[in-house]
């Protein structure tokens, strides 16, 4: 019997390793925030409650809103741009399905390395999602907030108690302690 | 003894690729260079044409890959066409977007039309959604191998379907045009009944219509729109719809004067929801930004403008949502109705199969009138103590190979250019052309050839 090579199906490797993050240097005063909305519902309201949570111990003197036309897509170059021209540090939500939190991960290692801190924020089911959209990103490891599923059904007041529950852990991806 | 050896060899081949990873869970067919070469053969792309790329994934699919994992599916190599058909569907249909990691966990429905059903046996018949049927299993577990193979999008990690549908395995439909009492779907698109299109559409579920009761043409059209107008598949404010009718049910509408276009409009008027049975599961209101359904008293909730002042919502987006497909055999009062998830355009994208396909031949190879008709050239070969043999592939390309000879009457013999002109005539009609002509040192001028 002869033999040959069975061929390889796959894409091949993910991308170069490269796990370098922004950055931590952050104005004493009149930090401008970037609320990176994918759109899904309560994920603006639950962006602004933490920029409300965090203001009462630092001070934030601007909130941009960024809102993607397409949750399920990584934010493209033009919207990049102007974020790190306009914030010292970026919220991103809600990555609560499939293709939205690996978008979210995503966005989060691509504002990373355009020099802006990030703190991507997904629901925990999504983290095996999330984590796999690292690797991809040659960012095994890429450290994000995850929250207990579901948020897009939380009332107003739950999603407050919520918010409580993130805070220090955004400071500490944010590198600004309390 | 060799037959057991070459079967253990099979067997380990197939473990070596359930090792790496390469699988849909069912056993793959290892592909070799030999392999992917014929799959390569069948079409004019080049090899690292992208057929999708995803640009959030910062990946694209060759042809080449594209190629591996359909012989991997099982595909024959005449397939590989139908296969690029479906995967430029797909890109205009919006597939390079986030629609694979999904948590509703579609799967593309690939609709085929034309001449190529019965060329590669695509069933369009009886069990049209179920087994049996090499080209329906294949073609579309070519697609569902590539997006895990290429893009990585697996189960438990970029894949999130929360439940997923047995139709990622593959779903692939020929349209019964012989048993429909109307024009072609691919027709509606502007091809000919003959012409060979594939069509991609994105579905949720699958969902049974029983209603052999009925002789009712307004009945029956009361009991789609029913199934189409549950609460339970509206997640955006509207829905669409491919409905796929068993022939006797075609039949029955199109006996009763219905055309697909009045059958559309009238699912369309009568596919309703009011404000309170949407309220009584909450889904009467939608989010602010993307159109999500919730209760009227969440948070993120606004007004649905698209519900009238009669409190009625139209459950399907226009008349242009609702797809009509003949599929399955004469013998029952049995449809389906497809939940379509429409991600970019109006209407789905239909492709010419054919204009993917390498020149295909006219007509199927006819082996015995390839054999008679180069009889007589090979009787005069003999003559001259020279043999002649051929072979055709399944594609009609045809290879002749003269045998050693003592070629004592050199000058009897044709040049090889004119040989090959001679055989080229000698096939004409039988199916199969001339590839190429293998000669023996010992032919004259065959050192020019």
């Amino acid at each position: 019997m002869t033999s040959s090579t069975i061929l390889d199906p796959t894409y091949g490797a993910c991308a170069e390793p490269n796990n370098k993050l922004a950055p931590r240097a952050f104005p004493p005063r009149g930090l401008r925030v970037g609320l990176l909305d994918n759109g899904k519902a309560n994920a603006e309201t639950i962006l602004r409650e933490m920029t409300r949570a965090l203001s009462t111990s630092l001070d934030v003197a601007s909130v941009h809103v960024h809102t993607k036309d397409d949750a399920g897509l990584t934010l493209d170059d033009e919207q990049l741009v102007e974020i790190r021209e306009q914030c010292d540090f970026v919220l991103s939500a809600m990555g609560d399905c499939g293709s939205c939190s690996a978008a979210t991960v995503a966005d989060g290692i691509l504002l990373e390395r355009a020099g802006v801190p990030a703190v991507s924020i997904c629901t925990e089911p999504f983290r095996a999602s999330g984590d796999v959209m690292a690797s991809l990103y040659g960012f095994p490891g890429y450290v994000y907030l995850t929250t207990p599923h579901p948020v897009a059904s939380l009332s107003f007041d739950e999603l407050v108690e919520r918010v409580t529950t993130l805070v220090p852990q955004i400071r500490h991806i944010i590198g600004i302690a309390s | 003894m060799t037959a057991v050896v070459e079967a253990d060899a099979v067997r380990s081949s197939i473990e070596a690729c359930y090792e790496n990873g390469w699988t849909d869970g069912l056993p793959v067919v290892p592909c070799t260079q030999e392999l992917l070469d014929a799959f390569l053969a069948q079409t004019t792309l080049a090899p690292d044409e992208i057929v999708l790329e995803m640009p959030s994934l910062g990946r694209g699919c060759t042809v080449r890959m594209a190629a591996i994992n359909a012989a991997m599916a099982g595909c024959l190599p005449e397939y590989f066409p139908v296969v690029l058909a479906a995967w430029e569907s797909m890109r205009n249909e919006g597939y390079t977007a986030g629609i694979w990691q999904s948590t509703t966990g579609t799967a593309p429905v690939i609709v085929v039309n034309g001449s190529v059903r019965s060329r590669l046996g695509i069933n369009s018949r009886g069990n049209v959604f179920g087994p049996g049927f090499r080209a329906n299993a294949t073609i579309g577990r070519a697609i569902r191998l590539t997006v895990l193979n290429v893009f990585g999008i697996k189960p438990h990690e970029l894949d999130q379907s929360t439940q997923g549908t047995p139709a990622k395995f593959t779903c692939v439909i020929g349209e019964n045009q012989e048993e429909s009492p109307w024009p072609a779907f691919h027709e509606d698109a502007g091809f000919a009944a003959e012409d060979s299109a594939a069509t991609v559409m994105t579905l949720r579920s699958a969902i049974h219509i029983e209603a052999r009761h009925t002789a009712d043409a307004q009945q029956l059209l009361a009991d789609i729109a029913g199934t189409i107008a549950r609460t339970g598949s509206l997640m955006f404010r509207t829905n669409s719809t491919c409905l796929v009718l068993s022939p006797e049910h075609a039949h029955l509408l199109a006996s009763q004067g219905w055309s697909k276009a009045s059958i559309a409009k009238h699912l369309y008027d009568t596919a309703v929801l009011t404000q309170d049975e949407l309220d009584s599961v909450g889904k009467g209101a939608i989010s602010t930004k993307q159109h999500w359904r919730l209760a009227s008293d969440h948070a993120d909730a606004v007004p649905d403008d698209l519900i009238g002042s009669d409190g009625r919502l139209h459950v399907l987006s226009g008349e242009t949502a609702v797809q009509v497909v003949v599929a399955g055999s004469s013998n029952s009062g049995v449809s389906m109705v497809l939940d379509i998830f429409d991600l970019k355009n109006p209407k789905p994208s239909t492709i010419s199969i054919d204009r993917y396909a390498a020149e295909a031949p006219a007509q199927p190879v006819d082996h015995d009138a390839v054999d008679a008709s180069l009889t007589e050239l090979s009787t005069l070969l003999s003559r001259d103590g020279f043999t002649a043999s051929w072979e055709a592939t399944p594609q009609g390309e045809l290879t002749f190979t003269i045998g050693p000879g003592t070629a004592e009457c050199a000058d009897c013999l044709v040049p090889e250019p004119i040989l090959a002109v001679m055989i080229g005539e000698a096939l004409k009609g039988t199916g199969a052309r001339l590839g190429k002509v293998l000669l023996p040192s010992s032919y004259p001028d065959a050192s020019d050839g």
